[in-house]
């Protein structure tokens, strides 16, 4: 199942505290109290997890597909390449 | 070309390291295998033994964190270089001039270990981009998988926050304290070593630099209400409640925002990116966390040395593209060495001239538990701090200065330390020699340093036919 980088809007920190009943893969240390007093928090979501929090009265801004921020195997180094780079 | 080694790649790159620099370089083997059997390492940086304070720098706890490992070892490379060819270390428009470098080298044994969990990030490179955990099968339950970052032994049990007791959540704590390999290494390394006082567990994402605690906010006025007291069983992690709030020491949470705040300072340097300074709870709490364990082992255990240890959230994103994660790379290299200069100390440089181990720790316990107890004396220790680098450049760079205070700090332990039936007050003479000693520093030092000396050279008065203890509370009269 296809998952996509989300930014999640709560109406307060509370809020944003309460997905953690959801389980979902959000990544804390992005958890954020705005000025206004909203919070936020990043996470990866599959569409049935977007469709839930949204049903529970979230904003989700969906942002990008997993696969375009996934880069570590299309940038593997050798270690042939990193002694060449080093002359070592 | 590409940008993330693989988890053998980062092993043999450290074997490398310790190949080319193996005047001031050795080789640790864990002694725990991963689950699917790989050997990890670590490498200790450092001129020799003796008792100088440890710095333990760990990475890749979080599989799909990539950056971090290749980080580590590019930072322990490039200081092995500088050191070794004598030059300084650029980061961008951040210099580090080679005193530094040497300083760093030849006064603390730094410890880099930056791959904890070899087998997530093998499975990252291999078949799930976005891989949290280790890859314990965990049998008997139904998924596999333990987040490493909620394995340590703080708070365990009490599954706080965001951490979690089903396997199938990216969060699971396992099925005891320490019941993975990974975290086991981590702490045999603070066991094996336990000179580590400064560590850092890197991770990604969110340009954080975080201290304890994680489990709940932060209080300094009741020592009673702490993790270790059953009466507060299930009334932690509610963040915003006034049920509960974990203690701090009020010096130890201000010297972690000093030095935090240097180290965000020194990232900002390379490109502008300004790294926010905070306790580890932010707006969710968590159990578990390394930062937590590492700094709870000294009031858990008194005979532990005090870890002042953080949790550093590197970078924008998991796995930044090339660009970008050199850059990422700069900054936080950078950031990871003037954390070095925080936790170097004057005394440990000198101690080869005081004489037992036994000794400086114990004159550590009196900086701890006497000076650190009272205004004049966290004033003292503060003002020393502040100048440690200079402090430590001066001494380097002058066998008379060097002398002298190896002479000071000797009879100084004489008087804090004294030997049984020795009498603990300051001779006149001692005195005499820390005036001379603070005026001859002074004629070489900067501005800056040169006034903190004039003051405590000044101050020197209240110490005269005193213990130290009397001397300290005649001077907070002044420091009030």
């Amino acid at each position: 199942m296809n998952r996509f980088f989300v930014k999640i809007l709560a109406a307060d920190a509370v809020a944003l505290r309460r997905l953690q009943k959801f389980d979902f893969d959000l990544f804390r240390p992005t958890a954020r109290v705005t000025k206004d007093k909203r919070a936020t928090i990043e996470g990866l979501l599959t569409m049935d997890q977007i469709e839930k929090l949204v049903l529970d009265g979230y904003q989700v801004l969906v942002e990008e597909e997993v696969s375009k921020r996934a880069h570590g195997r299309r940038q593997i180094l050798t270690l042939e390449e990193w002694r060449a780079e080093r002359k070592i | 070309m590409g940008f993330y080694l693989h988890s053998d790649g980062i092993d043999v790159v450290l074997q490398i390291i310790q190949g080319a620099f193996s005047d001031i370089c050795q080789l640790i083997t864990l002694p725990e295998q991963s689950i699917e059997g790989r050997t990890c390492h670590a490498l200790k940086i450092g001129t020799g033994g003796g008792t100088r304070t440890g710095v333990l720098f760990t990475g890749g706890a979080h599989a799909r964190e990539l950056v971090n490992p290749d980080l580590l070892v590019n930072w322990a490379y490039n200081v092995c270089t500088a050191y070794t060819n004598g030059t300084g270390l650029h980061f961008g428009p951040k210099f580090f001039d080679a005193n530094t470098i040497r300083v760093i080298v030849e006064g603390l044994d730094v410890f880099v270990f930056p791959l904890i969990n070899p087998d997530g990030r093998e499975y990252v490179l291999n078949s799930d981009d976005m891989w949290r955990k280790n890859r314990n099968p965990n049998p008997g339950l139904p998924c596999p998988g333990v987040d490493i970052n909620r394995n340590y032994d703080f708070l365990w049990s009490s599954i706080i926050g965001q951490t979690s007791n089903n396997s199938c959540s990216l969060e699971f704590h396992g099925t005891s304290t320490f019941s993975e390999p990974e975290t086991r290494n981590v702490r045999s390394l603070l066991d094996t070593f336990p000179n580590i006082e400064c560590m850092i567990d890197l991770h990604s994402f969110s340009e954080l630099i975080l201290f304890p605690w994680g489990d709940d906010e932060s209080q300094t006025t009741d020592p009673s209400m702490n993790f270790q007291n059953p009466a507060f069983d299930g009334l932690r992690g509610v963040k915003g409640d006034t049920v509960y709030k974990e203690y701090i020491d009020a010096a130890d949470q201000s010297h972690f925002v000093k030095v935090a705040n240097r180290m965000r300072d020194a990232i900002a340097a390379v490109r502008g990116h300004r790294y926010t300074v905070e306790p580890a709870v932010g707006v969710y709490p968590a159990s578990g966390i390394a930062n937590d364990y590492g700094y709870s082992r000294h009031p858990t255990d008194g005979s532990k040395r005090k870890v002042f240890a953080y949790t550093l959230e590197t970078a924008r994103e998991f796995q930044p593209l090339e660009p970008e994660a050199l850059q990422v790379i700069k900054e936080v290299s950078a950031g990871l060495v003037e954390f070095c200069n925080q936790c170097l100390c004057p005394v440990d440089i000198l101690s080869s001239g005081i004489g037992r181990v036994a000794r400086l720790d114990r004159m550590r316990a009196f900086r701890d538990r006497v000076m650190l107890a009272q205004p004049s004396g966290r004033r003292y220790v503060n003002l020393l701090e502040t100048h440690t680098v200079e402090i430590i450049r001066l001494i380097a760079a002058d066998a008379n200065l060097r002398k002298a205070a190896i002479g000071v700090l000797q009879k100084l332990a004489d008087v804090v330390v004294p030997a049984r039936g020795a009498s603990r007050t300051i001779p006149a003479g001692l005195l005499k020699a820390t005036g001379e000693l603070f005026k001859t520093a002074g004629r070489k030092a900067s501005p800056k340093l040169k006034k903190t000396l004039a003051t405590l050279q000044n101050e020197l008065k209240f110490f005269k036919g005193q213990t130290a203890e009397g001397g300290l509370k005649k001077a907070n009269a002044r420091s009030k």
